[in-house]
């Protein structure tokens, strides 16, 4: 038996298949421009393919994300906060803040055996959020991974004093030209970053374990500055994949439920083909 | 930052103000604590009214009042307030609840956690509650937390029902009814603390407070009228250190010489014609609390050669009535007559318009003190005295044109404010628009 | 005899230099990041279009970010109080302002003479800023006259879901995917600045008469739905730029006044 969860985020698409021991059987991670998010099909097809499963195979599949409506093989679709909480869980039971640094967005989450009791979302500005770093990085001419790599290197980070990019991004472009080094400049984006966030997380009362999520985790550099500020912090080892793993736990519980109560799922429903916006509309 | 510090020499900061805080450490906090390790029994009042009755009457029953207010105040000026509001936000309270409050909240959340006050606490903490006086009026934020405290530490509370009053036609006998209640709450105050206490209240004890706190106030009020000569001879932030022994140390004998030495001080400088800053150019008013966490904004004030002259009036001391009929000797009804009489006077003052008395206070304040500019202060966590406001700003521009800015503040919150790098832009531009307002009226002929 | 204003604003740098008469002549010169030479450069401009010397100029009045590169005896001004004398200079009658600037948009209130009565300033954030519209050209591949120019009729305009610049980058990227003209995109745009801008307005009660200035009062589309949002006509100076410069050598030349009375 094989359950899915499928995350479409802004930036990045997920996909976990976990068999009914919980254990991860198959996983995909891809890059998907926002227009692109329609062909969430075509990834779930590589996923099985590399699985060796078909579409029914899986008992039950749980769409999450920001594009989770543009999904219609999905036997539900959940929020990203949930699935968000019940992944992070999994991996670490004592988990109690959950710090998620989206590609467009940024969320604290407050969760206690799992369950979401707090939370606060940033999806309006684009401090803060995963965004920023890419902006920043492009102007710096790096990538988001080199940045964290060199900011480990600092020792005297530079003031960044604007919130908004677009003027964080001005101001490291003159810093560059007045011959600051780039650690000191990674560092001081992230000091901001960090600052940024932690303004916001604040407001749900920050406790231990803190778990930090999403692409921006994977940065060294990041994780550094964040220790700084709020003492431990924590990441999975695949910081990406919490939301789609917490969505395939969520499809098993779904299966079970549904088995208990004799209401089974039904495949027929699943539809594989292309999603286009006049669809979406028509929703 | 640089040339404020060099500036800064050249304030005069007022000799005497300087030890209201040592007055305030040893008698609210250091000797509070000692009595409750003798066994006596502790009153948490807040917040504190004009006058201070609660602490008087407390006072003269050997109850220890401490002032719950004053330590919200100062966990903003030693800059720990973020650490404890952050205590709070973890227990889901909103930002826009009393500052002060959640000061002490999370204050005795942590010492529940602790054992004992955590060590970030200023002057130390408080010692434990055997009952709380909490106002009914105005401060929305204390009913509610008191209540929560008082089943935390397992206390009876009083809630005092101080009601200052409305607009109304009649105002003379209004007072009188007022006046009759406040006394009735009074007594039904000082029974429920003997019955709480077991103690008794030592009428003669009473009695000497209260003309002594009379005394203190006509003091304080001589100080805030000297407050008019040009230049200004006593800063805003001297006169809110003064605010603390005066508000929770009334009737007391070093409150009477510490009050007694300030106006000999002020006195002196208003005759030699010292001013706060060495080139007075403009006279500001502040209306409501000052952000306790950022005092150091006034010194930019200062540098500028801008000074606060007056601030909201119902902390400023001159509006105490002075005509209390000598006859009446009986300790409450003197001070029973204080709170009503305040704000009947302030309502009489306007004329026709119910909602306009508060504002029509501060235009009185703008004309005697020949005012400037007007900063307000609107307040995140304290919203029910902000509310005259706007008006205050739109009646002083059209009638006197005295120009204003609005600095979004809290008293204790430091993130409700603009970083100060952000705000001081402002500030210039505004100083620069009271400069051609002053010339302007100049012209006119308005002063 | 002739007094100069300077506005080191964070895109262009202005100089305005008046005489006696109240004739103006002035220069714009990008900001670049080095002010001083700016500075330099648009004095030197300013000084050759008005055929005189840096000897005749009988003060300096500076004011804007960049205002403390100015390394000759000048008496700095803050930038609002400058742009409001400008204001007032060029039109007597107008009572509110509206500076759609390079990195944050004000409001601000003004007493006949140009006195400053009451201003808002908005956050350091490019979604309320000019800066927004040319985020949007440089995506749009439009030069900014080229911008300016496009869509002065309101036709169907696209509903942004963000007002932040960086997000609605993206945005724009996607609905020229589905289809989108620039004219609809660029509607979409003006009118989230324009809101903006609004609840700041009404926070100073604007009334007219009204005037916009600053880089972003060149987009008249983006006037025109200030005006539609507001309902206030609203005047735009023949450049817009330069208001601050106007009013630093206008407030100079009043400082030189009063000392000769004396």
């Amino acid at each position: 038996m094989y359950f899915a969860g499928i995350d479409i985020g802004s930036t990045v698409t997920k996909i976990v298949i976990l068999d009914d021991k919980e254990s991860l059987v198959s996983k995909i991670i891809r890059y998907t421009a926002p227009e692109h998010r329609r062909f969430a099909n075509k990834l779930m097809e590589e996923v099985l393919e590399k699985a060796e499963l078909t579409i029914d195979d899986i008992e039950a599949i749980v769409a999450t994300g920001y594009g989770r409506v543009s999904v219609p093989f999905a036997d539900k679709k959940v929020t990203e906060i949930t699935c968000h909480a019940i992944g992070v869980s999994c991996i670490f039971p004592h988990a109690r803040t959950i710090i998620d640094i989206g590609g467009q967005d940024s969320k604290g989450i407050k969760v206690i055996n799992g369950r979401v009791v707090d939370f606060v979302m940033n999806d309006k500005c684009a401090a803060g959020t995963g965004r920023f770093l890419d902006v920043i990085a492009e102007a710096l001419g790096s990538s988001p991974h080199e940045m964290g790599e060199y900011a480990l290197r600092s020792s005297s980070p530079v003031t960044i004093n604007s919130i908004c990019t677009v003027f964080a991004e001005q101001e490291v472009v003159s810093y560059l030209a007045d011959g600051v080094l780039m650690e000191d400049i990674a560092a001081g984006i992230y000091d901001a970053i960090v600052a940024r966030i932690h303004g916001m997380v604040r407001r749900i009362g920050i406790e231990q374990e803190i778990i930090m999520t999403g692409g921006v985790a994977k940065s060294r550099g990041l994780i550094k500055t964040a220790k700084k500020r709020l003492g431990r912090v924590l990441t999975p080892p695949e910081p990406l994949i919490t939301g789609a793993l917490g969505a395939a736990i969520f499809a098993k519980r779904l299966f079970e439920d549904s088995n208990r109560k004799g209401t089974l799922i039904d495949k027929s429903k699943r539809r594989m083909d292309r999603v286009t916006f006049f669809d979406q509309a028509a929703r | 930052m640089k040339e404020e510090e060099a500036k800064k020499s050249t304030f005069k900061v007022s000799e005497v103000a300087k030890k209201g805080y040592s007055l305030v450490k040893k008698y609210l906090y250091e000797k509070a604590k000692e009595d409750a390790k003798q066994g006596k029994p502790v009153a948490w009042v807040c917040p504190t009214v004009i006058y201070g009755p609660f602490h008087m009457i407390l006072d003269a029953m050997d109850i220890v009042p401490m002032a719950m207010d004053h330590f919200g105040a100062m966990c903003a000026v030693k800059g720990v307030a973020s650490y404890f509001l952050d205590a709070c936000a973890k227990e889901y309270l909103s930002d826009s609840l009393c500052g002060y409050m959640r000061c002490v909240y999370s204050h005795a959340m942590l010492a529940k956690e602790l054992g004992e006050m955590p060590p970030e606490a200023p002057l130390g903490g408080w010692p434990k509650p055997t009952l709380m006086v909490e106002r009914t009026t105005y401060c929305d934020g204390t009913y509610k937390v008191f209540q929560t405290l008082a089943r935390h530490y397992d206390v009876p509370v009083y809630h005092v029902d101080l009601y200052p009053g409305v607009y109304h036609k009649n105002i003379e006998e209004y007072r009188k009814r007022l006046i009759q209640y406040q006394y009735e709450d009074l007594k039904n105050f000082a029974m429920f603390a003997e019955k709480v206490t077991g103690k008794r209240i030592d009428w003669d004890k009473l009695s000497e407070m209260v003309y002594r706190q009379e005394e203190i106030h006509r003091l304080w009020r001589e100080v805030d009228l000297l407050r008019k000569t040009v230049p200004c001879p006593i800063s805003n932030l001297d006169l809110w250190a003064v605010i603390a022994p005066g508000f929770w140390l009334p009737g007391k004998e070093e409150t009477l010489v510490f009050f007694q030495n300030l106006l000999e001080e002020v006195k002196t400088r208003a005759k030699t014609g010292l001013g706060v800053v060495p080139e007075e150019k403009y006279r500001l008013m502040w209306i409501e609390l000052p952000p306790w966490h950022g005092l150091e904004m006034f010194n930019y004030f200062m540098s500028k050669g801008a000074v606060f002259v007056i601030e909201s009036f119902w902390y400023s001391q001159f509006l105490i009535p002075t005509d209390k009929p000598d006859n009446i000797t009986d300790p409450l009804l003197r001070i029973a007559y204080e709170v009503p009489t305040f704000s009947t006077k302030l309502i009489s003052m306007a004329e026709d318009e119910a909602l306009a008395w508060r504002t029509q206070f501060y235009l009185y304040m703008a004309k005697e003190w020949k005012v400037d500019g007007l900063v307000s202060h609107p307040l995140l966590s304290c919203r029910a005295p902000s509310f005259s406001q706007r008006h205050a700003e739109e009646l002083l521009m059209k009638l006197y044109k005295i120009p204003n800015i609005r600095i979004q503040g809290d008293i204790v919150d430091k993130r409700a404010m603009l970083p100060f790098d952000q705000l001081k832009p402002q500030i210039d531009t505004f100083l620069e628009s009271v400069a051609y307002h002053k010339e302007l009226r100049r012209k006119e002929g308005v002063i | 005899m002739y007094y100069a204003g300077i506005d080191a604003g964070s895109v262009f740098t202005k100089v305005a230099i008046l005489d006696d008469e109240g004739t103006v002549t002035y220069a714009i010169r990008p900001s670049g990041r080095n002010y001083q030479d700016s500075i330099r450069s648009a004095l030197n401009d300013a000084l050759t279009r008005r055929q005189t010397s840096i000897n005749d100029i009988r003060i300096f009045v500076t004011t804007g970010y960049g205002a403390s590169a100015a390394n000759f005896p000048n008496k700095y001004m803050s930038d609002i109080t400058c742009m409001a004398k400008g204001v007032s200079f060029l039109f007597p009658n107008a009572k509110t302002f509206v500076e759609v600037g390079g990195q944050v948009s004000k409001v601000v209130r003004i007493a006949h003479g140009g006195g400053v009565i009451k201003f808002v300033s908005g956050d350091r954030c490019a979604g309320g800023s000019g800066r927004f519209l040319q985020v949007v050209s440089m995506i749009l591949n439009l030069s900014f006259e080229e911008m300016c120019r496009l869509s002065l009729e309101p036709g169907k305009r696209i509903k942004f879901s963000t007002s932040c610049a960086v997000f609605a980058e993206t945005e724009v990227i996607s609905r020229i995917a589905e289809g989108a003209t620039p004219e609809e995109i660029l509607a979409g745009i003006r009118e989230s600045i324009a809101n903006r801008i609004t609840n700041m307005a009404n926070r100073v009660n604007a009334e007219e008469d009204c005037v916009v200035c600053g880089g972003g009062a060149k987009d008249i589309g983006l006037v025109k739905m200030v005006e539609e949002k507001l309902g206030l006509n609203l005047f735009v100076p023949f450049e817009p730029l330069i208001c601050g410069a106007i009013g630093a050598a206008a407030i100079g030349k009043e400082i030189c006044l009063e000392s000769e009375e004396e």
